[in-house]
């Protein structure tokens, strides 16, 4: 079956033959390898996307669900050559170890800073809690929100 | 994969039902197949929550956990279902998985998603956790699979007695589509071409409250070690009148706590003394695993705690669970 959907703006094609997910048709046939490829059960939000403006893990969604809708990867996030602030606040903090999981962060983030610009601390943790970082780099990334949302950082 | 148009057609096609897919793609990706994915989502009238004209909630069973995490009917009248929903898997997977995939998710056992076992619910003879690693089995050891059942909501949903449609056959109770769990091959009593088509919340009591907990080993996003949910109506004199309890993480179903529930009528809503007395009996008939003890202390102090939350009534308000560690609104449950 061929399916069609935009991605990042762009409309694009894949060809899904099986119950292939979302994140095996961005990164085998669409070239968008920000969605890392980590657990495949769901559990670490590494290959986190938005879906018509919905967190999801791209692992766990069929290829086929994508069909018509709008998917955004971290390589949409923000107009190319730009960051998104979300990522300018990482960068601030020096929020990123290995990296593996940055992009699965990003994505979270900019989904939780547009539905709620001056979110909690608690309200962060919330939202970061299907991302996992191996690395356990959890104090700087929260910080890097804490300071994004106009939070006094511990 | 198969893509009924229809409930009739879905009936009819054998294979393994599809509603968010989150346990379906994770368990297929691990070699654990059951036939061609049959995929319920282009089925119409599945998804959604709505009043009955008798009162009665139904939510279809292709509703996505966040929503009845959000909608106002059941975060009104069945707030320990909703904090239930709210407080389980990730945001991701909220976004993502359905009530009735909740219910009839297969078992989270290491044992049977490793492929290099095999056990009674991968097709094969014996329980290898209960000879090796068992540390998040059962305390109610009731039949040869000592793997607890991962539905959160199943519990919920027996402390507000709901029921079950599924197709072709009418409604079940929840009590019912689970069984006694002396059965270690399946999750749920449903068999092929049973579809589960919508969940039904009866009616709430006048004045009743609810509240939900779960102990984890990690502050969020992690399977609970023990939960509990209690439903409780109390009368004119402050007295528990009716008393519904159900725990999770303890048994191979989601398991109602009767003796606990007797133990609670007459009860102040204000005496801990007599609620921490009807919550140890929360273990009643419990026979723990060598590896599994932790886990009796564990369910009396927890059963206690919310029976003390729902009698306070603090899940009913945004800052009562902001204080009890339950998902706020803002979080986007």
């Amino acid at each position: 079956m061929i399916i069609g959907f935009r991605l990042n703006g762009q409309e694009v094609t894949a060809r899904v033959d099986h119950p292939a997910s979302l994140l095996d048709v961005l990164r085998d046939q669409l070239g968008a390898y920000g969605s890392k490829n980590a657990c495949e059960q769901g559990e670490c939000g590494s290959c986190s996307v938005l879906l018509d403006g919905e967190l999801v893990c791209s692992c766990l969604v069929l290829a086929a669900d994508a069909e018509g809708s709008e998917v955004t990867t971290v390589e949409g996030v923000a107009p190319e050559g730009e960051l998104h602030p979300v990522q300018e606040a990482m960068n601030r903090v020096g929020a990123v170890q290995c990296g593996f999981c940055t992009p699965g962060f990003v994505v979270a983030a900019v989904d939780l800073f547009e539905r709620n610009p001056h979110p909690t601390s608690r309200e962060i943790k919330e939202a970061l809690a299907g991302n996992i970082c191996r690395c356990t780099g959890y104090g700087a990334i929260i910080r890097a929100f804490e300071e994004l949302a106009g939070r006094e950082v511990r | 994969m198969i893509r009924p148009a229809t409930l009739r057609e879905a009936v009819a096609a054998r294979g393994e039902y599809r509603a968010g897919g989150t346990d379906l793609l994770a368990r297929r990706r691990l070699g654990l197949h059951d036939g061609e994915v049959v995929d319920l989502t282009h089925i119409p009238g599945l998804a959604g929550i709505e009043r009955q004209e008798d009162g009665a909630v139904r939510i279809g069973a292709l509703t996505r956990i966040a929503d009845v995490a959000s909608h106002p009917l059941v975060a009104g009248a069945y707030p320990a279902l909703a904090n239930t929903a709210g407080s389980l898997a990730t945001p991701q997977i909220r976004a993502v998985g359905t009530i009735g995939g909740n219910l009839l998710q297969r078992n989270r056992c290491p044992y049977y998603r490793h492929p290099a076992f095999s056990c009674f619910k991968s097709g094969g003879d014996g329980c290898p956790a209960r000879h090796g690693d068992h540390s998040h089995g059962v305390i109610f050891d009731l039949g040869p699979c000592v793997s607890p059942h991962p539905s959160s909501i199943g519990a919920a949903l027996l402390t507000y007695e709901a029921g079950v449609e599924v197709a072709g056959r009418g409604r079940l109770s929840v009590a019912d589509l689970f069984g006694d769990g002396t059965d270690g091959r399946h999750d749920h009593r449903l068999g092929p071409g049973d579809v589960l088509v919508a969940v039904y919340l009866p009616p709430p009591l006048e004045g009743e409250r609810a509240a939900y907990r779960r102990v984890t080993s990690r502050a969020l996003a992690e399977w609970p070690t023990v939960e509990a949910v209690c439903r409780l109506a109390l009368d004119e004199e402050n007295r528990i009148s009716v008393a519904r309890v159900a725990v999770g993480g303890v048994a191979p179903i989601p398991l109602r706590r009767p003796e606990v529930e007797d133990a609670l009528v007459g009860v102040s809503a204000s005496d801990r003394t007599a609620i921490e007395r009807a919550a140890r009996r929360a273990t009643e008939g419990a026979d723990p695993l060598p590896q599994t003890s932790h886990k009796v202390p564990l369910l009396e102090a927890l059963v206690a705690d919310v029976v003390e939350s729902a009698a306070a009534g603090d899940a009913h308000t945004e800052a009562g669970r902001a204080e009890r560690g339950l998902p706020t609104k803002s979080g986007r449950l």
